[in-house]
């Protein structure tokens, strides 16, 4: 194996299947689609960094299972090419759920093993706020955990929170080096929200000089001012901001800017504005001018900015949004006794998750759903004492929203005596601030251009409030638009190709459950502070989980796609080798020459129920025994029983599936030796009695009765006979069979079981014996030209059969078979020419009247009506010689060489007119 | 009469399938009736309704086409045109007077030398009942013309 990977003149495509062959003998065409490996077989050393780096592992099919590998990993030790490979079954559902695709199952994995600082730079890879999405996200993620269909979602949101907390808490390594700067064009970024600074990260990771402009006096933008501290600590928001600006970004603050032009004026070759969402949308009810009105965002704007906000006793809160329980619990904390939120539709569609409105509550929010605000009620001064309210009921109508329009019902009004009435209703995107000329201005939907050179810009008016990890997504769109822009490159991006989904099933969910011996166990609820430890202050409500829950939590995980993309193997490669962006490859190679050489599948023992095989643990096929035997396998080459120990007996069930019309009807030929093979291990490993059940030995070939002569002097008991089933009994397994040669019926207890399974053609081998144009016999091998004279030639020209793919065959006769395909191959290739079949169409143009019905019947489409002479043409090099055209012509116009139809109809003429009897004896 | 009704039968035999069949038939040294008389095709959508009706006429008691099952047709699709021409001429035949019994279409692949002596056998059977079909022309046809005639 060795010599043909290094060969220079053999190029190996391991993890590729053929998709399709045409042409012919000589001139073959082959598609050939490459399976990803994600690791570069021209960088990789095979160093197994990889392999110790990943955190996941799953049954390993060179062991038959019986042990487990990496998903990292190589396939056996002696593997050609000695290149690593990563499993993928596609990409899990949290992370395509989550719209900057944070890699969830990853950083769970490596929670569930302790590695919090990878856990963290994985995580810091997409999202720069992973402290603030493990608090303050609306995790979709969550939403299509597979976890749902048996129990609970994984609580992703308060996994990454913990990363957050530990790492930071406990000064553990973060990747925050200030990255070099490579380009020479300047961006300047105005506003340091969530977009902003995720520009400003990304553009900075790439090389750029970068400079974020903010107008207020602390950066973080609507996560800073817009999310109150007792859910949001400003200390811990200002670690990620701390972050971002570490890796190099200049932060200026207090730096208002109203003209675009004049950055661009102070050398900045970009401009992109990541102004957010802060113009409030109206109530548009009287007395929003009233004493005692607050707008909820500029309202936690002034709180969070440490600005001393009167408010008075008796607060109403109008809205239902995360900003509108923020507002009145900001208030309860500003002292304000009595706090009610009314909210116009249903508390079912409140769109803040329950325990977020029940924390309210308890603290002592007065919760109104399907009432709408009608009318702020004030006083002769000008000051507010009420909130007039009226019941809502839906029209029936869905407004532009995609949500039920409302309406009041009549007489149902009534009045929430007050102070002070909060609005947040949502807010608008906003670009007041700037120069005039400026206003409108607008990125372009696909491009994020605007009609400014240089100058790049949000979607425009955005209504209503996004949700942060949104911000961030457009944050890494946009940074890659203005990298694009700088570069020169066409806008936009053309899309990436990615790997689909991994989709699961509640059935596959469930199925994979009972499998892994996953029991229901709900989520790890996070710790809510006491309401009492809360009253009056803004320490944090929900408190992050200890390293026990965080583990309990994270080892829930389903583990839905193969590989979780941690990323550690590629932080592991020292030559850089991996790349988990690769994509499938799909070539076309020209050949003169096809071998077949498929090889066989061995046939499951779990189709023979009566043996049990997968049912009882002592019961194995050949191939997990031979794994056992073997030094480097499972068991360190130890022959042991389920439950660790050496068996005492030892029974080798031959013919296990085959010569049996159930199963296969054909003797596999090789079993008998391959039985004998592991006997006579069994012997030298252990001092176990062992059974032979056989119907007959079949050792035909070169030193094999002699083999089979001596297993018998090692002391192997042979009974003649199949054994017809399996019981288990006192913990042993009892084999029962007739002994033919005494004709009675007998029962061997034995502590382990060997099912001797016959050999099937491999998986997917019709399939490409159809497109090589190779029939398969009734056993499904591919049938050969002849079963005497062309053993190894196919019906097919160019196409040669070596192995098992033609017929069982043990190793040496596959060695003999493969070197005729070669010779046969070689012989093939050595001409300068090869011949191909003379059997061509060809058209009686004087007959052919242009009907075309042999261009429709042509599967080659070598048939084309001539565009002048009106009659039809054969294309000799596509024709394949059927005559399909031939027996449809009605006028004998297009024919067969050498199956013309004067040579059949002469033919059978002459065969029914023969003088004498018809009968050819 | 008492002499013994020997069929004369023309089969159409595919290369890549039933002719192989055949051929594997012979190997396994199966016992089939030898009426059959065997002509290669390269596909059985090569057989015109023409050289069917043409064996008729030559003395043929019954004619077999044999081709690759569906799907697996050496050449695509040809079998489905014979799928197609040979019911609709066994619907012509009953008009012309030939019992549509006498032509047979089956597919024959080539693993399946049983399979063939089978139907060749079943054919043959048939065709006994039936008995001879006397469509043979008496007016001198002239080899010279085979086609168009």
């Amino acid at each position: 194996m060795m010599d043909v990977g290094r060969h220079p003149k053999i190029e190996l495509l391991t993890m590729s299947q053929v998709t399709d062959i045409h042409g012919y003998v000589g001139n073959f065409k082959v598609t050939v689609e490459s399976q990803p490996r994600y690791v570069d077989p021209d960088k990789c050393t095979a160093c197994n960094a990889c392999t110790e780096a990943c955190p996941l592992s799953k049954a390993d099919p060179f062991d038959a299972g019986l042990s487990t590998r990496q998903i990292a990993y190589r396939p056996f030790a002696q593997a050609v090419p000695n290149v690593y490979a990563i499993d993928k079954d596609g990409i899990p559902p949290c992370q395509t759920a989550c719209p900057v695709e944070q890699h969830a199952q990853g950083y769970i994995a490596l929670i569930r093993e302790g590695h919090y600082e990878d856990a963290l730079r994985v995580i810091k890879e997409d999202n720069p706020f992973p402290s603030v999405c493990g608090r303050s996200c609306h995790h979709p993620c969550e939403g299509r955990c597979t976890r749902k269909y048996v129990d609970e979602p994984i609580s992703i949101m308060a996994l990454k929170r913990f990363v957050t907390d530990h790492v930071y808490t406990h000064g553990l390594h973060r990747e925050i080096e200030p990255i070099p700067c490579t380009k020479e064009k300047r961006v300047a970024i105005v506003g340091s929200g969530p977009v902003g600074l995720t520009v400003a990260q990304d553009l900075v990771k790439m090389g750029y000089p970068v400079t974020v402009f903010e107008s207020l006096p602390v950066a973080g933008g609507m996560m800073r001012v817009g999310i109150p501290e007792h859910r949001l600590p400003k200390a811990i928001l200002q670690r990620d901001i701390d972050d971002i600006v570490a890796l190099g970004v200049e932060l200026r603050l207090n730096s208002p800017i109203s003209d675009p032009l004049e950055l661009q004026a102070q050398g900045y070759d970009a401009v992109f504005m990541a102004t957010g969402i802060s113009r409030p949308t109206r109530l548009g009810i009287a007395g929003e001018d009233l004493d005692g009105f607050f707008d909820g965002i500029k309202f936690l704007r002034e709180v969070s900015l440490g600005k001393r906000v009167e408010i008075g006793e008796r607060v109403a809160v109008v809205g239902g949004g995360i900003t509108a329980v923020d507002c009145a619990t900001t208030a309860l904390r500003l002292g304000a006794r009595e706090v009610t939120l009314v909210y116009r539709r249903s508390r079912g569609e409140l769109p803040v998750y329950t325990e977020e409105i029940d924390e309210a509550e308890n603290e002592g929010v007065r919760f109104l759903e399907r009432t709408m605000a009608t009318r702020i009620i004030g006083d002769e001064h000008g000051r507010i004492v009420g909130l007039e309210c009226a019941r809502s009921k839906p029209t029936g109508r869905i407004d532009e929203t995609g949500k039920r329009d409302l309406v009041t019902v009549p007489d149902t009004e009534f009045t929430i005596e007050g102070d002070t009435v909060i609005r947040a209703i949502g807010q608008f995107s906003d670009l007041s601030y700037l120069t005039p000329e400026f206003e409108d201005l607008v990125g372009g939907a696909s491009t994020l251009l605007t009609e400014h050179e240089g100058i790049l810009c949000h979607r425009g008016v955005i209504p209503g409030a996004g949700f942060v990890v949104n911000a961030i997504a457009l944050g890494h769109e946009a940074a890659e638009h203005v990298h694009r822009y700088l570069e020169g490159e066409p806008l936009p991006a053309p899309p990436l190709v990615k790997m689909p989904e991994r989709k699961w099933t509640r059935d596959e969910a469930l199925a994979k459950a009972r499998e892994l011996e996953i029991e229901p166990r709900a989520k790890v609820p996070p710790t809510v502070r006491p309401v009492a430890e809360r009253e009056g202050t803004f320490r944090e409500v929900w408190l992050t989980y200890s390293e026990e829950q965080a583990k309990a939590e994270a080892a829930r995980c389903l583990d839905c796609a193969s590989c979780c993309e941690c990323m550690r193997c590629v932080w592991a490669c020292g030559p850089g080798a991996i790349d988990h962006r690769m994509t499938k490859e799909v070539r076309e190679i020209g050949i003169g020459a096809i071998v077949l050489a498929t090889g066989y599948d061995l046939y499951p023992a779990g189709n023979l129920p009566q043996y049990g095989h997968g049912r009882y643990p002592n019961v194995l096929d050949g191939l997990e025994f031979e794994r056992m035997t073997n030094l480097s396998g499972p068991t360190g080459g130890k022959i042991l029983c389920a439950d660790g120990s050496e068996p005492k007996t030892i029974a080798f069930l031959h013919c296990a599936g085959s010569r049996d019309d159930n199963h296969k009807p054909y003797c596999s030929r090789l079993c008998c030796m391959y039985a004998l093979k592991l006997a006579h291990m069994a012997k030298d490993l252990t001092d176990a009695n062992v059974y032979e059940f056989y119907i007959d030995i079949r050792a035909a070939g070169k030193g094999y009765e002699e083999f089979y002569r001596r297993v018998q002097e090692d002391g192997v008991k042979f009974i003649r006979g199949k054994a017809s089933e399996i019981e288990p009994v006192d913990g042993r397994l009892l084999v029962r069979a007739e002994d033919t040669l005494i004709g009675e019926q007998i029962e061997v207890p034995a502590d382990m079981v060997v099912l001797i399974t016959p050999m099937q053609p491999s998986a997917g081998a019709r399939d490409l014996g159809q497109m090589a144009g190779v029939s398969v016999g009734k056993d499904g091998f591919f049938n050969e030209l002849h079963p005497k004279l062309a053993p190894v030639s196919t019906a097919s020209d160019g196409v040669f059969l070596a192995g098992c793919a033609q017929g069982v065959k043990d190793i040496p006769d596959s060695v003999a078979q493969a070197s005729a395909a070669a010779s046969k191959v070689l012989g093939l290739l050595s001409r300068e020419k090869v011949e191909i079949d003379p059997i061509k169409a060809h058209v009686i143009e004087e007959r052919c009247s242009g009907c075309g019905e042999c261009v429709l019947t042509c599967p080659y489409n070598a048939i084309i009506l001539h565009a002048t002479k009106g009659c039809a043409e054969v294309n000799a090099a596509l024709c394949k010689g059927c005559g399909t055209c031939s027996g449809a012509c009605v006028s004998h116009a297009i024919d067969i060489s050498h199956f013309e139809d004067g040579q059949l109809m002469a033919e059978l003429v002459g065969m029914l007119n023969r003088p004498g009897e018809f009968v050819l004896v | 009469m008492t002499e013994t009704f020997h069929p004369r039968i023309i089969g159409f035999l595919c290369n890549w399938c039933s002719y192989a069949g055949a051929d594997g038939a012979g190997i396994a040294r199966l016992q089939y009736p030898p009426n059959m008389t065997v002509i290669r095709v390269m596909c059985s959508g090569r057989v015109s309704p023409e050289m069917i009706i043409r064996s008729f006429r030559e003395g043929a008691d019954g004619v077999m086409v044999l081709g690759c099952h569906i799907g697996d047709c050496h050449y695509i699709s040809g079998n489905h045109r014979t799928a197609k021409r040979v019911p609709m001429l066994q619907n012509l035949l009953g008009y012309t007077g030939i019992d549509p019994r006498r032509l047979r279409l089956d597919w024959v692949s080539s693993a399946e030398g049983p399979k063939l002596a089978k139907v060749v056998d079943e054919f043959v059977g048939t065709i006994r009942e039936l008995g001879p079909a006397g469509f043979k022309t008496t007016t001198a046809h002239v080899l010279a013309l085979p086609v168009l005639s």
